[in-house]
């Protein structure tokens, strides 16, 4: 760095030549002098100019007869104007700001409102300018230690150094009352001028964590350079800020002060304001930012210090436009932006948000018109499936987010292919419907507001032709930013450099069909060409989409069915085999496929094994030269490849992009390394619980300024935490408005239909009863857990056993399910290690059940059994088929499910159970089961344990279902995967008419295939197809049209992740009506979650955003769960 | 009212297709579960030649509890009322699922075949019966010549 020079003009004196100034007054001031009266103000004057300006009493007089019309101060600085306008040729403006800007405003320029000296001009090499050497940057601390802190404000008269040359402006003036430190011998005079200067305590110069807060500044004569006064403490705290950060000039002028002063007597001043030029700088740029910034110091050191900075502009921003009364246009309200930090705390209504609310912010007023607006595109031949005619419309504004929709030509042009006819597309589209919605993206950016300047009121109005800035002087208004204290000349557009955006329509609207035909409408990027795109690691043919692991298979399928183009490929980049290294030479070539399948999981192994291997894996080493990445291949044997992060795609699409909506999760991580040009994100839900859940998605789209977590901290968390909803929201909606495209099942087409009709779909609660002896077991872990609960809320400290209280909240569910569950620990729950000991101290009674050699001995008595033609005599079935029958001790068969039935009957009543034939006593833990082994018949004990109630209540509907439909497909849901399992085994012992498929977590993706596959293909057996579907692994993304009949077997904390997998079934493609049971414990924990989703749905647990508050709502859960009936 | 189980059906059925002597039982059209039933006299008994009326009901818990049964014809016995409630081990405790209409209606029968004036359910009647048997008997004929031959 080169050291400047750096000149400060001492405030000393300026010397004129004397002649100049003399012939200046001679010629045109002779002879006006006036009377007595104004020999005061003159000798005054003189005195003042003394200061400065080698002037004779004779010129002042002169002076003083043209201009005593004025107001005394306003008359003094236009005399001194004007004998320095005649004494010394100003530049023209051009070329003095010419070189202001030239020397980036730093050197040797000198100006004041009252002199507008340019010293280059008017000095040749001025006499007692001090010489000193500052760093390059302008806010370093070098001038404040090397001279003294130079007054920020500009208002002293004396050509005192002005760090850089430059315009400024009125803003506003306030009358303060300030106090005297030292007695004076006279009272002040009215507009005398008080110099004003900024103390910083030394102490804190370094840190500046907490600079402005304890500054002094204090008001000195400006002759005797004396302090006189200083400024009270609020005003300093509000001012200092900005004169550090040389945003704000100031002028003080005495205006009240009746007798002479002591020390602590106040003294009323007017301080005039003005924005210096610097104010509009671009915060950030340059480093104004931050006085204390050394440069040496890393961007990422300085970042708290600078954000203190900006915290602190911005608080005193918000004080000076309240204190000025400044207000934005079209805003009757006065323009005060709660302080965020709650010093006053002026808090609008504290309403909350809630699901209305959320709503509200999806049908932002942009969407519903626009969307209803759009043009229809139809994507090109390439694209076999019809769109729908808000599909259309969908992929017109795809395209438009991509700047396409000007561009499509060249596509044609391009590939001149006979297929590929693609002038259909975008034809549609007019210029002027395009200029419309880019018209639409101009809107101003919502943190600001747009203010007029006010009229200059100031002293040194008129007296001084205010140095304005020609640029900036035909400006009549300027833009604040009162969230961030920035000010803005230019209408501060939202920027968007983004490509790419949000596709949230809802479930079922087609998402994964409307983002293909992107694909299919834009599939390269026309800039390149596979030369430069390897030269530059750009797959620039390849769009990479990024789907959880159930969707591959659906994804690939949706690609084949819609693909005609015979060179466009899809890759499905999985798993190790997957695995091609750096996938440079594959990517970035003609040939390279369109589509990149790959899973999350996927990406974030390979994101975590380069990043294990240090900075020089990961997306360092994508960034290699050609040569090396020839030899990837040869490579990628030993150090595995950097994968997708070798290159750079021309577009990522995240399926089921809420997947990120936690930022610190290594998948969120992994996926924002990747890079590409265009960047979409596809998910019915974009907030799940917070609208925190939208900054990391905001964050993957680089939407700037938002992806910057400190700027979405004050501008969303914090008002959204301060009760700022509506303020909060606002921004939000502004974010969203132009990046998201939401479409509802029930918005209407233009011709008034919905847009999608769907099947209706009835869901109903089935409450099911505990078999006697689960409920003691539930009641013995209910007993548990309420006293748990109770001890907690006695000590205070329920919070602290919050996961002991979990826990127990999940016995009691798994016990609802079926008592073999519990022991296993629940998939939200992983973590948690079971007690056994609270397992074993369960002991479930005993009796009635048989040892093994009874067992024996029974099954040895049934050998003369004869099965070929029985009859329940409950149901009187006949012949009751094997796998329905069930054998008494006492030698008798029934059907299973009666003999049950008949036993749980005379148990209920008080009765002991009695074999219907015999009456000989009876338990179901001695009960055989029989079974085709070979060619014989085979006993088994029948095992009460596999069939809960709830399975029980499954399969009567199964049986039901059975009876009446032939080749029904059903889909029961759980969370539980062990659960899952002994599902599966109940309907094996069922019965032989089910055919049964699992799907869970715990299948590999061709597996996942392979089930769906088979689940979905019609059956001619008539047999019923059951499939098991985990809520977790199942619950998004699928289709599963082909089922109408869904059964949920338990039920989750909120109602949205139920009904996002009953949408599995209720979607694009249902032809029948679709019901759905789901089973629910009677008078069980169950019933009260119910309660609580209820509560949820009302309150909206996005409005959760405050810790203290979402806990409290957790402990009223919690309360709910166990409140007596 | 729930669907009819296939079990009521089938004995329906059977009890038409294939009646037992002496003992009708037709349910009603419109409530399938209702049935009218008539028991022949057994011979041999102070009913012999007596058509009694009886009207039977399968509860929702049919075959899990037993069907409420009720004599209509006025009776002289010691285990019926004057209601026409009968007092019958399996129409109560001893009920079993494995039990049916034509079971029931045949046990009825028998009742009144054997009389048990030791477990009654009209105390006059059963203390007549012990005290005067003969006299009871011939009550109990004039009644069912009084009462149970109206059709004929």
């Amino acid at each position: 760095m080169s050291n400047r020079r750096f000149f400060v003009l001492e405030e000393e004196s300026l010397e004129l030549e004397p002649e100049v100034i003399e012939n200046a007054f001679e010629s045109q001031f002779q002879g006006h002098l006036s009377g007595d009266a104004a020999a005061d103000t003159i000798s005054e004057w003189q005195k003042r100019l003394a200061a400065f300006l080698p002037v004779t009493r004779s010129q002042v007089e002169v002076l003083h007869t043209k201009y005593s019309s004025l107001l005394s101060e306003d008359a003094f600085a236009t005399v001194v104007n004007e004998l320095l306008d005649r004494t010394v040729q100003p530049p023209t403006k051009a070329s003095s700001h010419a070189k202001a800007t030239e020397t980036r405003s730093l050197e040797n320029t000198v100006n004041d409102t009252c002199f507008r000296i340019t010293p280059q001009s008017s000095y040749s090499a001025p006499p007692s300018v001090k010489e000193i050497i500052v760093l390059d940057d302008l806010e370093d601390e070098a001038p404040t230690t090397h001279v003294k802190r130079p007054l920020a404000g500009g208002v002293d008269k004396y050509p005192k150094k002005q760090r850089e040359s430059g315009w400024k402006r009125f803003i506003g003036s306030f009358q303060v009352r300030a106090w005297a430190v030292r007695p004076t011998v006279r009272p002040l005079k009215f507009r005398q001028t008080m110099r004003m200067k900024r103390l910083i305590p030394k102490s804190l110069k370094k840190t500046g964590d907490r600079f402005g807060s304890t500054a002094v500044i204090r008001l000195e004569d400006i002759e005797t350079h004396r302090e006189i006064g200083r400024l009270p403490e609020d005003v300093t705290k509000m001012l200092s800020p900005l004169l550090d950060l040389a945003v704000l000039e100031l002028d003080c002028r005495v205006i009240l002060c009746e007798s002479r002063l002591s020390t602590g007597d106040s003294f009323g001043v007017q301080i005039d304001c003005y924005f210096s030029h610097h104010a509009f700088e671009e915060i950030g740029a340059a480093g104004t930012l931050n006085p204390f910034k050394k440069r040496d110091e890393s961007k990422f050191a300085l970042e708290p210090e600078s954000e203190v900075a900006l915290k602190l502009r911005q608080k005193s921003m918000v004080k000076l436009f309240a204190k000025l009364n400044v207000r934005a246009l079209g805003n009757s309200q006065p323009s005060v932006v709660d302080d965020t930090l709650g010093d006053e705390a002026e808090s609008e209504k504290a309403d909350e948000l809630n699901v209305n609310q959320l709503k509200e912010l999806y049908r932002s007023s942009q969407q519903a018109e626009m969307l209803e607006n759009l043009p229809e595109t139809v994507p090109p031949n390439t694209f076999q499936l019809e769109l729908r005619p808000y599909q259309k419309q969908g992929l017109t504004w795809l395209l438009y987010r991509e700047k396409e929709t000007k561009g499509l030509k060249a596509v044609e042009e391009l590939e001149a292919e006979p297929w590929n006819q693609t002038q259909q597309v975008s034809q549609h589209l007019t210029q002027d419907e395009i200029e419309e919605i880019v018209e639409e993206e101009g809107m101003i950016n919502p943190l600001w507001k747009e203010y007029n300047w006010p009229e200059d009121t100031s002293f040194a109005n008129e007296a001084a032709t205010v140095a304005i800035d020609r640029a900036s002087s035909s400006s009549s208004s300027f833009y604040a930013n009162m969230y961030s204290g920035e000010l803005s000349l230019e209408k501060p557009v939202i920027r968007q450099v983004t490509k790419g955006g949000i596709l949230a329509d809802e479930m079922g609207l087609g998402k994964t069909i409307s983002t293909l035909a992107l694909i299919h409408s834009a599939y390269f990027d026309k800039l390149y060409d596979a030369r430069r795109a390897a030269r530059e690691h750009y797959a620039y043919k390849t769009t990479l989409i990024v789907v959880p692991m159930s969707l591959l298979s659906q994804w690939q399928r949706e690609f084949e069915t819609s693909n005609t183009h015979l060179k466009h490929k899809c890759y499905v980049y999985y798993g190790s085999d997957g695995n091609l290294g750096d996938l440079t030479s594959y990517l970035c070539d003609d040939g390279a496929p369109i589509v990149v399948l790959t899973t999350y999981g996927t990406i974030m192994n390979e994101w975590a094994k380069n990043s294990r291997r240090g900075p020089e894996g990961g997306k360092l080493s994508g960034i290699k030269s050609g040569a090396k990445a020839a030899n990837s291949f040869a490579k990628s044997s030993n150090t595995s490849g950097n994968g997708l992060f070798s290159v750079k795609f021309f577009r990522i699409v995240l399926d089921e992009g809420h997947t990120i909506r936690n930022r610190t999760t290594k998948t969120t991580k992994a996926v924002y390394d990747l890079t590409a040009s265009r960047k979409w994100l596809i998910t019915g839900t974009p907030i799940i619980n917070r609208l925190d859940d939208l900054f990391s998605l905001v964050k993957f789209l680089e939407l700037e300024p938002w992806c910057n977590v400190s700027y979405w901290k004050s501008f969303i968390t914090v008002p959204f935490e301060n009760k700022n909803v509506s303020q909060a929201l606002d921004i939000v909606k502004a974010i969203l408005d132009p990046i998201i495209i939401r479409r509802t099942k029930v918005m209407k087409q233009k011709n008034g239909r919905a847009l999608v009709e769907l099947p209706e779909k009835e869901v109903t609660i089935e409450y099911v009863k505990f078999e006697e002896e689960e409920r003691t077991m539930y009641d013995w872990f209910l007993k548990k857990a309420e006293n748990s609960f109770q001890e907690g809320l006695k000590s205070g400290e329920l919070l602290k056993r919050y996961t002991t209280i979990l826990v127990h909240i999940l016995r009691l569910r798994q016990l609802c399910c079926h008592p073999l569950l519990v022991g296993t620990a629940g998939d939200e729950l992983e973590e948690i290690s079971v007690n056994p000991i609270e397992l074993s101290e369960f002991q479930p009674p005993t009796h009635g059940a048989l040892s093994e050699q009874e067992v024996e001995a029974t099954v040895a008595g049934f050998s003369t059994l004869d099965l070929s033609n029985t009859e329940c005599s409950i149901c009187t079935n006949s012949p009751v088929s094997l796998h329905e029958t069930c054998v008494t001790p006492c030698g008798h068969t029934y059907c299973l499910e009666c003999l049950l039935c008949h036993i749980d009957f005379q148990v209920q009543r008080g009765n002991d159970a009695q074999c219907p034939m015999c009456r000989a006593a009876i338990s179901k833990k001695a009960l055989f089961r029989v079974r085709r082994n070979r060619l014989m018949n085979e006993f088994y004990l029948y095992d009460s344990k596999i069939i809960s109630s709830k399975i029980k209540a499954l399969l009567s509907h199964l049986r039901a279902l059975k009876d009446r439909q032939l080749g029904e497909q059903v889909i029961v849901f759980s969370q539980f995967s062990t659960y899952l399992d002994l599902i599966e085994t109940a309907l094996a012992y069922e019965s032989d008419d089910y055919l049964v498929y699992k799907f869970d977590g715990r299948l590999s993706m061709q597996e996942r295939q392979s089930i769906l596959e088979k689940f979905q293909s019609k059956q001619s057996t008539g047999r019923i197809t059951v499939l098991l579907l985990s809520l977790k692994a199942g619950g998004v993304g699928l289709n599963l049209t082909n089922a109408s009949r869904g059964f949920m077997m338990d039920p989750w904390w909120s109602r949205s992740i139920e009904d996002q997998a009953i949408d599995r079934l209720h979607r694009i493609g249902q032809l029948r009506n679709v019901k759905v049971v789901r089973f629910i414990m009677e008078g069980s924990i169950e019933v009260k979650m119910l309660k609580i989703q209820e509560r949820k749905k009302q309150l909206g647990e996005i409005v959760s955003a405050q810790e203290e508050e979402r806990r409290q709502r957790r402990i009223e859960e919690i309360q709910l769960l166990f409140e007596e009936e | 009212m729930s669907s009819l189980p296939k079990r009521i059906i089938k004995e329906t059925e059977r009890l038409v297709s294939d009646p037992v002597p002496g003992i009708s039982a037709i349910p009603h059209d419109d409530n399938l579960r209702y049935f009218d039933v008539a028991i022949q006299g057994p011979s041999g008994s102070p009913y012999e030649d007596g058509t009694f009326k009886l009207e039977l009901y399968l509860p929702d818990d049919y075959p899990m509890c037993a069907p409420k049964v009720r004599f209509l014809t006025k009776i002289y016995h010691p285990n019926i009322d004057k209601l026409g409630r009968i007092c019958l081990d399996v129409l109560k405790n001893n009920w079993s699922p494995a039990l049916q209409i034509r079971t029931i209606l045949l046990s009825i029968q028998a009742l009144l075949g054997a009389p048990n004036p030791d477990d009654p359910l009209a105390n006059e009647v059963a203390e007549e019966w012990k005290s005067n048997e003969a006299l009871a008997i011939a009550t109990a004929k004039s009644w069912t010549e009084q009462f149970a031959k109206e059709g004929d």
